[in-house]
């Protein structure tokens, strides 16, 4: 069995439900970041895997992986910035006591 | 400049017409400013001074006018001369066009316009003139407004001088009227005829913190009102069945009959419906009530009111939609004014109140111009109409130098004596009273002598109208004693009050216009024979000015050149009766002794009227009102739910009541939990995808 496009594929889709699903399961503020990172990661693996395999994306697969990093990076740093805020008001990291502007 | 009024020399009465509104405008700004900037200075006479220039300019423009329109009248005899010299004093725009623009399809375009015709050049100068002194009367009779302070004698209430503001309501109403005067056609005449009304709503209010001068100003509006539906039904009646509201076509249409097919009804509606907007207007019964209780305003506003403004209004209109009467309207117009002449006669007699007196004098006195116009007198009636404007506002200008002068006594049993001590408000008072009870050789002589000759050739022609000769005989006998009554318990005599006994001749600001309007009031019919009423400028000029009628009159009026001397001979006789018997009982010391009998009663008969009203309609109204507001107020019951759901109520709440029911359930959706959005928007997707998936295998 050699390994094929659609290997990787799939292995982008189980990360992707991964992230979803710790995006809907995690209350933590940091795991609903861990799950964000996991669906960046999904569609990583899908453009470097791209870049391998479909002919004419060698170039454009890397250069978008690692603008995803860099993305993935600066949205780490906010997420991060605006739940030690929320941990510093209220006091929990947990989302769902986050409901202040709920009417 | 001098181009502008070239081209089109009527616009010499456009400019006399405008310029009010333009000094409307500058007082209204000078007011704001002068107001906010500083609001604790004292009122200045700025105002008054300024109107009078406004209207003194507005006054020689309309005399240029008149002037001009004479010389080309002159230059071109005969009827269609005439023709040819009103297209050079008719302008017309258009102003809205409704429908297809193709062919000239009837009720299809709405213009505005001004046109002068013999009527309009006559009337808008008497205007011009009239407001002009009336303002400077007022100029010295409102000098208390001036004040920071102003006591009001009536309710002793303190407030601020609003003398400016006074002016501006002037030049509203004089700008109103002559726009009224102006107008081409029958929408732009009820524009002005609208605007004439707010106006004296504003001035007959004017003292606004008296309860009675408000009641008295909304009663004016509303009973005003009632007539202007039946004119408003004459308007539409005229668009929809004639298809124009143009004086002019309309005219045509029904002389010639050019549209066949529409029936008699309709025309008696037009004619009809005009009609009750002139009954509302000129106080004419049954919509008389109001004019008494103008008296609440200023003394300058009632002689405006009652002189050259808002009653001459009426009178106006009749003349102006003279074509389009046919004979039942004609009809109802004379004896409404009969009827109208006599009532208010009786009722004059007994008043004790000076402008009260003048009041129903004067709705006597536009009895007289209706009948004349509802016997065919159309010159007579608008005769009377012209002489009236002078001697009623000199009279009623008197009775303002009288009030002036008594420090606000308005009793006639209160005064007395005031030939000595105010002789030139005297004796310009009793050249108005010679005139109103029609003493030879002044200008109401000659008016009433005409009026009384159309009346007369025309129940000579139509024997069953016998009471329209008897009506105006009779009123002109009263005529002659309750003005012959109200000069001699003024100012004969002795005072019968400190007030009175103190009492000194008034400013020249208010004595000059009682002079001016004097010398109008005695010569204005003047012509050569004198003593023929007929003679004079005024009056020929009026009688070719007559507007064509469809209902022939020419009998009548033969009948009534033929009569003309037995006509007056009675009218005289009928006067010196009148007067004769108020200066015996002026001897005998008997005046102010309320008469008894039928006299008596015809006053309970009058306050019947009004009270009749206030139990029929303005009690039904109010109790109506009362009642749709409780039921909209109650609770809800079943009932209520079903009725309100399927009337007016239900289309208004519905949406809202939507929306209530929607909104909960949407909100819920809106948990405020990041998992449960992320959750929405991962099945959303995935149910596009669904689709995609879906549509595109």
């Amino acid at each position: 069995m050699t390994l094929g496009l659609m290997h990787f594929l799939m292995l982008g889709a189980f990360l992707f439900a991964c992230g979803i699903a710790c995006l809907l399961i995690r209350r933590n503020a940091v795991g609903l970041l861990m799950g964000i990172e996991l669906i960046l990661n999904a569609a990583n693996v899908n453009f470097v895997a791209a870049a391998r395999y479909v002919p004419g994306f060698a170039l454009e697969g890397q250069v978008f992986a690692v603008l995803v990093i860099v993305l993935a990076a600066a949205e780490a740093a906010v997420a991060l910035a605006i739940f030690l805020h929320l941990y510093n008001t209220h006091g929990t990291a947990n989302v769902d006591d986050a409901d202040d502007l709920k009417g | 400049m001098i181009d502008f009024f070239a081209e089109q020399p009527g616009r010499w009465f456009l400019v006399a017409g405008l310029l009010p509104l333009v000094g409307v405008i500058v007082l209204m700004f000078v007011g704001v400013v002068m107001r906010t900037t500083w609001p604790h200075s004292k009122p200045t006479t700025f105002g008054g001074w300024f109107a009078l220039l406004i209207t003194l300019l507005a006054a020689g423009c309309a005399v240029q006018g008149l002037r001009l329109f004479l010389e080309s009248d002159a230059m071109e005899p005969g009827l269609a001369g005439t023709i040819a010299v009103e297209q050079d004093y008719h302008e017309r725009l258009e102003w809205l066009r409704l429908g297809p623009t193709k062919a000239e399809r009837l009720g299809t375009m709405l213009t505005v316009g001004y046109r002068v015709d013999r009527l309009t050049a006559a009337l808008v100068p008497m205007v011009a003139i009239v407001t002009a002194l009336i303002v400077l009367f007022s100029i010295g009779y409102m000098k208390d407004e001036a004040e920071r302070v102003v006591d009001d004698h009536a309710i002793h209430h303190r407030r601020r001088g609003r003398f400016g503001q006074f002016f501006l309501y002037l030049l509203l109403f004089e700008f109103s009227m002559i726009w009224l005067l102006l107008g081409d056609n029958l929408l732009q005449v009820f524009m002005g005829w609208e605007l004439v009304g707010a106006s004296s709503y504003f001035l007959i209010g004017f003292y606004t913190e008296r309860k009675s001068a408000v009641n008295a100003a909304n009663k004016a509006f509303l009973v005003n009102r009632v007539g202007d539906a039946g004119f408003l039904v004459g308007i539409f009646t005229a668009w929809a069945v004639f298809g124009t509201m143009d004086l002019d076509k309309l005219g045509g249409f029904l002389s010639f009959n050019a549209i066949p097919g529409r029936g008699e009804v309709w025309h008696t509606v037009l004619g009809l419906g005009i009609f009750c907007g002139c009954v509302g207007k000129s106080a004419q019964v049954p919509l008389h009530t109001w004019l008494r209780d103008a008296m609440e305003g200023p003394t300058p506003v009632s002689a405006l009111i009652h002189a050259a403004t808002m009653v001459a209004a009426g009178v106006y209109l009749v003349a102006r939609c003279y074509p389009l009467f046919n004979e039942t309207t004609f009809t109802v117009i004379a004896y409404t004014g009969a009827f109208t002449m006599l009532l208010a006669a009786v009722i004059a007699v007994r008043m004790t109140d000076i402008k009260r007196v003048l009041a129903y004098s004067t709705m006597s006195q536009l009895g007289f111009m209706m009948l004349a116009l509802g016997v065919g007198g159309w010159s007579a009636g608008v005769f009377h109409l012209l002489t009236h404007a002078f001697f009623k506002a000199l009279l009623f200008l008197g009775a303002g130098s009288v009030i002036h002068a008594l420090h606000h006594e308005q009793d006639l049993r209160a005064m007395g004596g005031l030939r000595k001590r105010m002789p030139l408000t005297a004796y310009a008072m009793l050249a108005g009273v010679l005139a109103i009870a029609g003493f030879p050789l002044t200008s109401g002589w000659a008016s009433k002598d005409q009026i009384l000759g159309a009346a007369l050739g025309f129940s000579l022609t139509q024997p069953t109208h016998v009471l329209l000769i008897l009506a105006p005989l009779l009123t002109a006998a009263m005529t002659a004693y309750y003005m012959g009554r109200l000069w001699l318990l003024a100012f004969a005599g002795s005072p019968r009050s400190a007030a009175a006994e103190h009492a000194h001749e008034s400013p020249w600001a208010i004595v000059f216009p009682l002079i001016a309007l004097a010398a109008f009031s005695i010569a204005l019919g003047w012509g050569w024979p004198i003593w023929d009423p007929e003679a004079g400028p005024v009056s020929r000029y009026l009688d070719e000015a007559k507007l064509p009628s469809i209902v022939d009159f020419a009998a009548a009026t033969k009948s009534a050149h033929e009569h003309h001397l037995i006509a007056g001979a009675a009218a005289l006789l009928a006067a010196g009766l009148g007067a004769g018997t108020a200066i015996v009982r002026y001897r005998a010391g008997t005046l102010t002794v309320p008469a008894a009998g039928i006299v008596g009663k015809s006053l309970d008969a009058e306050a019947g009227i009004d009270g009749f009203y206030r139990r029929i309609f303005t009690r039904a109204a109010i109790r109506l009102g009362a009642s749709t507001a409780g039921f909209d107020k109650q609770n809800a019951t079943k009932t209520r739910a079903r009725f309100d759901f399927a009337t007016l109520d239900g289309w208004a709440t519905a949406p809202a009541d939507a929306v209530v029911a929607v909104a909960p359930a949407a909100g819920r959706m809106q948990t405020g939990n990041v998992r449960h959005y992320v959750l929405a928007l991962v099945l959303t997707v995935a149910a596009g995808f669904a689709l995609v998936s879906l549509f595109a295998l």
